[in-house]
């Protein structure tokens, strides 16, 4: 796995409101964010925290409101920059049962993104049939078939085929397995890490299922309200976490193990994105809440943890100089 | 103590496909019985068939007894008529359905659709109807303010655990949940196993846990089975069946789990997919995936027990060490 | 729709059988009317409001013309002005529809009006007030009908684009950097297709309906024989009182069985397009 200096992309203070009616949805707040080359970054959180949004923001489907996205050091916006990050950075869905075209066949399907990129069609078969090898797609096999006539493993597997048949150099998977059954899941996760050693692909894995994050994830990124709450190396993230709301996930991830758990889940629910707490938008909740923590609002601090950084109070050496998060 | 349920033999077809094929199941009173397996092994045709709500498409055979604590008689379920069996609905056994928190309905209060539940099936006055409500709601972890709501106002979290208290509404023994955090995420889902657990204790409530994930029924329940291809291929105490699983199905999908603290790698996938209940394989019907497949697999294995109280359907259980797979080679392995 | 779904419904249900037979009835008469008619349907005679007799096996119009000439020729009018409104009606509606849900916006609110406008304005009262403006002829009856129907399938295409307009496979084609008109041509019009076929079905039994109501009113083309100018004709010539049922009823039923049969075929296809359209969303 190499890791190259330049970032395959790289956002910096990037915001996404979304406004209907007088309310503000602010659904990205404030996000800086490194993805490596042949790196797989891990985006983790609950539902509505924002995962989906920073994804579609990073491959410009959705318009900053503020901040930037760069890749390769050129900033990503206007026609011809997104058009080219396009053919670097694919993206692939999370239910596989609307993924694809229902009046497409497979070859179609495959072949559309060099159509769209206006690729000359000389080698288009060839392409199209190695993509559909590297996924474990027959293509004698499924070329000709319709959506409709496959499994959902089979449809999320036409969906990646698509996606790499431009050769891109990363992927964004937004809960690409959470849709499928266990053993299926099992069998798309390998298609994605044995791309990752043959191409060097690096992945963007959102995923609310941390047990996944841990076993995939180099790094990972817990997200809260629209913010990185956590960042760092995803086995020292969710063996040690160093943010509460992390600690809380942890804990709340279900082992089938041999001893009984001792549970204490977190409680409430993730706010609303249109009234966010202030100060730390975490505090309502967090059971380690001190008194500094609904008027500050913290910025990723360093951790103990080598390359660990956490948005939390208690790391900050001035405000909580004894504490031991 | 006699079981609280007993179900012997079900079989339920589809036209001429078996979609559960003998299955045997019992539940204690006060226990909990996971029942696990993927999309497509018939849990939630058990579930349907146990509540005789299965379309006329369907046909069952089979027995299903209950002994309620308060009744006198035990219930043959698979006897009764429709109006026979919707005495038995909700005041004895409930359902909390698949997917359940999407189909309250859009056009009603909260309360109005549990008063609905609780007149359906008793004679109860008007303030104690509402007094049961707000008790059920708090018994749920939600504040009785929220019976003035529609659906839409409540989050998914809090719909779920509506459809809890619909589903506790006339106070049954057994309550069946089918796939209850599926579309929750991590927190919300443990804090319904934990209001569920809660619920246990409290109310001596029976529970079948119908779940694909094998990390919710381990926290849950006492017991767990495991179906594939719509018959129980595993059963035993939830920790037994997890540290030393007596299937290779069973271990093949434990081994496929990821698990925080555990190895960073992720197991070798079991190939291929579930068989097609019109094109069954012949003998044990995991044979065709199964890594350990031999000659005797060709005959249908019984399940049988073959350690202390946990029992397998696999020739060469009981398993003390598991050798290393030789994969099987697989038709259509992509799945 | 998979083309072996859509033959399996039209030929092995007896609503298809039935649907197709009636119509495909209709449309040969539509074709060959003319040719296979005994008489020539224009040629009076002196047997005026004649009943059924060797020579007229549906008697004569009060011109001595003969009937069921004049009934077989008069499909041609009827299954014309059906299809080709109907057809008005779809380009017109699909096109409105897509536009406005696809694009949103200012776009989508103005077509909206303009096709809330139509939806509103009573169609006969406007059919006879713009008949009446504009020289009766087929062109201006299919023009009208067209008009005044287009509306509907305009709601129900915007409806379906605008569900279309956010699956994922549409984002993914976003995602690649597709433009508009590809979206449009190759994910949202396909399949929206069978939706607006189904529809356009449907359309045409009330254009059918529409134009006998117009030729009924004395709006229709008057050097055309129809239905609906034979129904007219024979209410004014009192052929009713005169008990020359023979003349009124035929008409009537010719219309109601092809718009029947018509209508069975629009809701088989609407059925067939609904499960699927639930399956996929």
């Amino acid at each position: 796995m190499s890791v190259t200096t330049a970032p395959l992309m790289e956002a910096r203070d990037l915001a996404v409101n979304f406004r209907a009616r007088r309310k503000v949805t602010r659904a990205v707040d404030g996000v800086s964010l490194e993805w490596r080359r042949g790196e797989i970054l891990g985006v983790v959180g609950e539902s509505g925290c924002g995962k989906s949004t920073l994804a579609r923001a990073l491959l410009g489907l959705l318009p900053p409101t503020a901040g930037s996205v760069t890749s390769g050091g050129a900033a990503v916006q206007g026609k011809p920059a997104l058009r080219q990050l396009r053919r670097h950075v694919q993206m692939i869905f999370q239910d596989p049962y609307q993924t694809l075209n229902p009046r497409q066949r497979v070859a179609t399907i495959v072949a559309e993104p060099l159509i769209v990129q206006g690729i000359s069609g000389g080698d288009h078969e060839a392409r199209v049939r190695r993509a559909l090898d590297d996924v474990g797609l027959e293509p004698e096999r499924f070329l000709d078939r319709y959506p409709h006539q496959l499994s959902g493993g089979q449809r999320q597997r036409v969906a990646i085929a698509a996606a790499l048949v431009l050769e891109p150099d990363g992927l964004i998977c937004d809960e690409p397995v959470s849709m499928l059954d266990v053993s299926v899941r099992a069998q798309i996760l390998q298609v994605l890490i044995e791309l990752r050693r043959q191409r060097d692909l690096a992945l963007l894995f959102i995923t609310h299922d941390l047990s996944l994050a841990w076993s995939l994830c180099d790094r990972l990124a817990v997200m809260y309200l629209g913010r990185i709450v956590e960042q760092g190396p995803a086995v020292d993230v969710i063996e040690r976490p160093q943010h509460p709301y992390t600690q809380a996930l942890v804990a709340a991830v279900p082992v089938p193990s041999e001893q009984a758990r001792i549970r204490e889940p977190l409680s409430g629910e993730l706010p609303d994105a249109t009234s966010i707490p202030p100060g730390c938008r975490f505090h309502p909740r967090c059971p380690r809440r001190f008194e500094p923590c609904d008027r500050v609002d913290p910025p990723l601090l360093a951790t103990p943890g080598k390359g660990q950084l956490a948005a939390c109070l208690l790391h900050d050496p001035e405000l909580a100089p004894d504490a031991v998060a | 103590m006699s079981a609280l349920l007993e179900i012997s033999g079900l079989r339920v077809h589809h036209g001429d496909r078996p979609i559960v094929d003998g299955v045997d199941l019992s539940v204690q009173p006060g226990e909990a019985l996971g029942l696990a397996g993927e999309s497509g092994c018939g849990k939630t045709t058990t579930a349907l068939a146990l509540m005789k709500l299965l379309p006329a498409t369907f046909t069952q055979s089979g027995t299903m007894t209950l002994r309620p604590p308060n009744v006198e008689e035990p219930i043959n379920l698979e006897r009764r008529t429709e109006a026979g069996m919707q005495q038995v609905r909700w005041r004895h056994v409930s359902l909390v359905f698949q997917g359940a928190m999407n189909s309250l309905d859009p056009v009603k209060r909260v309360d109005h659709q549990i008063a609905q539940a609780i007149n359906l099936h008793e004679r109860a006055a008007a303030g104690d109807v509402r007094a049961r409500i707000g008790e059920l709601l708090t018994t749920v972890g939600l504040t009785p303010a929220l019976g003035r709501r529609y659906a839409h106002q409540l989050s998914g979290g809090q719909r779920q655990r509506v459809m809890i208290a619909l589903a506790l509404a006339c106070r049954p023994s057994l309550v069946i949940a089918d796939e209850p955090t599926t579309a929750l995420d991590v927190v919300m889902q443990a804090q319904i196993l934990e209001l569920l657990e809660r619920l246990r204790e409290q109310l001596g409530l029976a529970l079948i846990l119908i779940s694909h994930d094998l990390g919710v029924l381990s926290e849950t329940c006492d017991r767990i089975a495991v179906m594939y291809a719509g018959r129980i291929v595993e059963t035993g105490p939830v920790r037994e069946v997890f540290s030393a699983p007596q299937h290779p199905y069973t271990k093949r999908l434990l081994d496929s789990l990821p698990v925080i603290g555990g190895p960073r790698t992720l197991a070798p996938p079991i190939p291929g997919g579930p068989p097609d209940p019109g094109d069954l394989p012949a003998g044990c019907r995991f044979r065709p995936r199964c890594p350990y497949a031999a000659e005797k697999c060709l005959e249908d294995p019984a399940l049988r027990e073959v350690r202390p109280a946990q029992a397998a359907a696999c020739h060469f259980a009981p398993w003390v060490e598991w050798p290393p797979a030789q994969e099987a080679a697989v038709e259509g392995a992509a799945g | 729709m998979s083309e072996r779904g859509v033959r399996q419904l039209l030929f092995q249900t007896w609503r298809g059988r039935l649907g197709l037979g009636v119509l495909g009835l209709f449309i040969f008469l539509a074709l060959f009317g003319s040719l296979i008619a005994p008489d020539d349907p224009d040629a009076s005679s002196l047997v005026i409001l004649g009943g059924i007799s060797a020579d007229h096996w549906l008697g004569t119009t009060e011109q001595g013309s003969d009937v069921f000439s004049q009934l077989l020729v008069g499909a041609r009018v009827s299954i014309i002005v059906g299809f080709a409104a109907a057809a008005i009606s779809a380009l017109l509606g699909a096109t409105v529809g897509l536009i406005g849900g696809y694009f949103g916006g200012w776009t989508d609110r103005i077509l909206d009006a303009f096709e809330n406008w139509f939806l509103v304005i009573p169609q006969i009262p406007l059919m006879i007030v713009l008949a009446r403006l504009l020289e009766p002829s087929l062109g201006v009856l299919i023009a009208v009908i067209g008009l005044t129907s287009w509306a509907g399938t305009g709601r129900i295409v915007r409806a379906q684009v605008l569900t279309l307009r956010e699956r994922a496979f549409v984002e993914r084609a976003r995602a690649l950097g597709a433009r508009d008109g590809y979206i449009i041509r190759t994910h949202i019009l396909p399949n929206t297709l069978p939706l607006i076929f189904a529809n356009t079905v449907l359309i045409v039994a009330v254009a059918i309906l529409a134009e006998a109501a117009l030729a009924f009113l004395g709006l229709g083309d008057p050097t055309r024989i129809s239905w609906g100018t034979m129904l007219e004709n024979a209410f004014s010539s009192g052929a009713p009182s005169a008990g020359a049922w023979w003349y009124v009823i035929p008409p009537g039923l010719c219309i109601t069985l092809l718009v029947l049969s018509v209508s069975i075929l629009g809701y088989l296809f609407e059925e067939y397009v609904n499960p699927r359209l639930r399956e996929q969303g």
